[in-house]
């Protein structure tokens, strides 16, 4: 009996060691290429829409014949983990993802490499994998720092306004709101005890405040500073910048939910997926889960907007991402050749398809039936919605765009976040911010 | 006579011999590293202008003189350090007086106790998050039970630093307890059995013999947490971010966003020179205190 069993399980032993050769025979059998047998290190962000990405890379190891070492890093601790493999040159990652606030540091301290010689390399580049201008075209330049291209395009996002259609019906409101204006006499209106009228992202930290506020300033004129790029002193006193914060901390200290005054993405979303905000501006990647039945209690009685207009214009923040390659990599083209491949219309589509993924930085796969059916809770208003806003109104530059931004977009949180808990008045807290980052441009050289 | 200075210079060279080992280890691990901090701090030293860095003198210093934000990280860390430190004494001596005594239920309660002394700190963070965030039922709930409305935990200052005090007191009070158990349990029984013969009654016996005894290890237990507070980092990191805007913002946690968000490593590495010092300062006034019985 012992014997039979220590047979047995030397059979399954056998078989474990048989099974697993096998596997790894079958992934490089794609056909050979001039990366046949290498390895590619890829650093990626678990931002939204991405964070399944990692299960398709089996058939990139199986089309070039090489093995990809595939990483995701939570957001929080991106910029820190990125820092840590660009400062020493270890030469650890060929391929890295490249968040919108960070990306100029990044690039101002020569970490990055730029991709133009990679791209217009005969022998490397499949056009028709590749398909420079099938991206977003404000997305392809945003990406561009002094003409050279350091990243494609991995992530579009921008902001639209997302309200539950329920409680506008209950309350006698029409239609969305058309100006910041209206958008808090509805607040007023269908803000209760069990749901907030509005919430917004309010944080001091990384993407939060710094996301939302500058939008508002542009939308009423104003600024974070005085003339992008010709005048990089703090513009946060201006009238028309006093006003568009006026309306935001009034709108903020009176109807966000509890909570709501330090909130960022990770609470706003869930609050409003849990039924408890009436109205809220987001980033539409992230709005995908309103629209969840598994996720959300309220994927039916949501509808989108564009965002509304300011007294000035109307404008939505924009966060464009991207897929770069580290100076000290040792594998470049292989690291292009997967971003080349990973950004492909063929693995958007699949992104969409089998993982749900609302990132996409391709019009056309937006257009296409799959991207609409995947999304269609809400009537294909959501894609609608977005398609609008990402063709006229999203832009990148809401925000001054320097190497310095994580500075100055954090002086500007601190300042909201301070008026928005009592602890400053408007005015005073502005214009220390305004001092502060008049003073980080200027030892910066701007 | 002669032949034993020999010898006594011979088993020197030995134990100097014997120490070589160790003190690699401290110059590459502490020395090194702190020389480095120190260094940095009297540079403009940044990652991203690698060209233009340079020694700038006591210039960092200087601008902390006027920097308002280094001044509300020294009166956070005094705030935090001073509650948690006493909030943790008392708790922990309070436990550990109960657990001294013969009850079998104390035993099993010395292993629960420790129960929070074993979580990771990034893990007890975002524990004690998610239950100060009000949308969830968490700590509000529990208020709820009681009739009271719970505030918005981290939408103002007093009720967010309050926070993180109850998640470090949570924390580490086992830590002090562990080592009041530890005094309590080594202390002699002559002394309380002659008290108790001269008609002393409890409160005279704990604060005439047993605080007395014990003050080596509470001023041991304070000069220790007074230095971990001033390194409190994950709570703040996950609770708060140091907000509302600065107020929960100790030295530590400033140094970092200095060093690593803002790239600025000279003047962080300035402001982590001046938590050194006050490190030393602890040490040197807890250690004086230590023998004042």
């Amino acid at each position: 009996m012992k014997r039979t069993v220590v047979m047995l399980l030397l059979l399954l032993f056998a078989l474990c060691i048989w099974a697993g050769g096998q596997q790894d025979k079958e992934a490089p059998s794609g056909g050979a290429s001039a990366f046949e047998g290498m390895t590619v290190d890829v650093m990626y962000m678990a931002t939204g829409g991405h964070t399944d990405t990692g299960k398709l890379v089996g058939e990139f190891e199986a089309k070039y014949g090489v093995k990809v070492n595939f990483t995701m890093i939570a957001p929080a601790q991106y910029d820190a983990k990125l820092d840590t493999e660009l400062i020493p040159k270890t030469g650890a990652y060929d391929a890295v993802w490249l968040p919108w606030r960070t990306f100029h540091r990044w690039v101002a301290a020569d970490w990055i490499e730029p991709m133009d010689a990679l791209l217009a390399d005969a022998n490397l580049v499949d056009q028709e994998q590749l398909d420079l201008k099938g991206f977003f075209p404000p997305a392809v330049s945003s990406l561009q720092v002094g003409g050279k291209q350091y990243a494609l395009p991995s992530y579009n996002d921008g902001a639209i306004f997302a309200y539950r259609s329920d409680l506008y019906q209950a309350a006698g409101l029409g239609s969305a709101p058309d100006t910041g204006q209206q958008v808090r006499e509805y607040a007023a209106k269908l803000h209760s005890k069990e749901v907030a009228g509005y919430a917004m992202r309010a944080s001091k930290s990384g993407g939060c405040a710094g996301w939302m506020v500058p939008m508002l300033l542009r939308a009423w004129g104003g600024g974070v500073v005085k003339d992008y790029p010709n005048d990089w002193r703090g513009n946060l006193t201006s009238p028309e910048s006093m006003a568009a914060l006026e309306w935001y901390v009034d709108i903020m200290t009176k109807y966000t939910f509890d909570g709501g005054l330090t909130a960022c993405w990770m609470e706003i979303v869930p609050a409003y997926t849990q039924g408890k905000v009436a109205q809220v501006p987001e980033a539409w990647v992230l709005m995908g889960q309103f629209l969840e039945p598994e996720k959300s209690v309220v994927y039916d009685k949501t509808a989108f907007a564009i965002p509304p207009r300011g007294p000035a214009t109307r404008i939505a923040s924009g966060a464009v991402h991207g897929l770069g390659i580290p100076a000290n990599s040792p594998e470049k083209e292989l690291g292009y050749k997967f971003i080349e491949w990973v950004l492909s219309e063929h693995v958007q589509r699949r992104n969409v398809v089998e993982n749900k993924s609302t990132a996409i930085t391709r019009p056309k796969i937006m257009a296409e039936a799959a991207y609409v059916e995947s999304f269609e809770y809400g009537g294909k208003q959501f894609v609608q919605t977005v398609q609008e806003s990402l063709d006229k109104y999203v832009n990148a530059l809401f925000r001054p765009m320097s190497p310095k931004w994580r500075e100055v977009e954090e002086q500007l949180g601190i300042a909201i976040s301070s008026v928005l808990t009592g602890q400053q008045q408007l005015m005073p807290a502005m214009e220390k911010a305004n001092k502060e980052i008049t003073r980080i441009h200027q030892e910066a050289g701007y | 006579m002669k032949r034993n200075t020999k010898l006594g210079k011979q088993s020197q060279m030995e134990y100097i011999k014997l120490l070589i080992p160790i003190l690699v280890v401290v110059f590459l691990l502490i020395i090194i590293p702190l020389s480095s901090v120190v260094g940095l701090a009297f540079t403009n030293f940044s990652f991203v202008t690698m060209k233009e860095n340079r020694f700038i003198g006591l210039a960092n210093f200087v601008k902390m003189a006027t920097d308002e934000r280094f001044w509300n990280s020294l009166k956070v860390a005094a705030i935090f350090g001073s509650t948690t430190v006493t909030l943790q004494i008392i708790l922990g001596l309070g436990i550990a007086l109960i657990l001294v005594t013969k009850f079998r239920v104390t035993r099993i309660s010395r292993t629960l106790f420790l129960l929070p002394l074993t979580t990771p700190p990034i893990v007890a963070s975002l524990m004690w998050k998610l239950f100060f965030t009000p949308t969830n039922p968490g700590m509000n709930y529990v208020l709820g039970v009681f009739g009271i409305k719970g505030p918005n935990w981290f939408d103002k200052p007093l009720s967010a630093m309050s926070a993180i005090v109850i998640a470090n007191v949570w924390q580490w009070t086992p830590f002090c307890m562990l080592l009041f158990v530890a005094a309590l349990e080594s202390m002699p029984e002559d002394p309380f059995e002659s008290a108790i013969v001269d008609g002393a009654n409890v409160w005279q016996r704990f604060w005439r013999i047993t605080f007395p005894l014990i003050w080596p290890t509470v001023t041991f237990v304070a000069t220790f947490r007074a230095i971990e507070s001033l390194k409190l980092f994950p709570l703040v990191y996950v609770m708060t971010g140091g907000g509302p805007g600065i107020s929960t913002e100790p030295i530590n946690y400033y140094a970092f966003s200095s060093a690593f968000e803002y790239n600025r490593i000279g003047y962080g590495s300035a402001l982590v020179v001046v938590m050194m010092i006050l490190v030393v300062l602890i040490v040197i006034v807890m250690k004086r205190r230590s023998y004042e019985v």
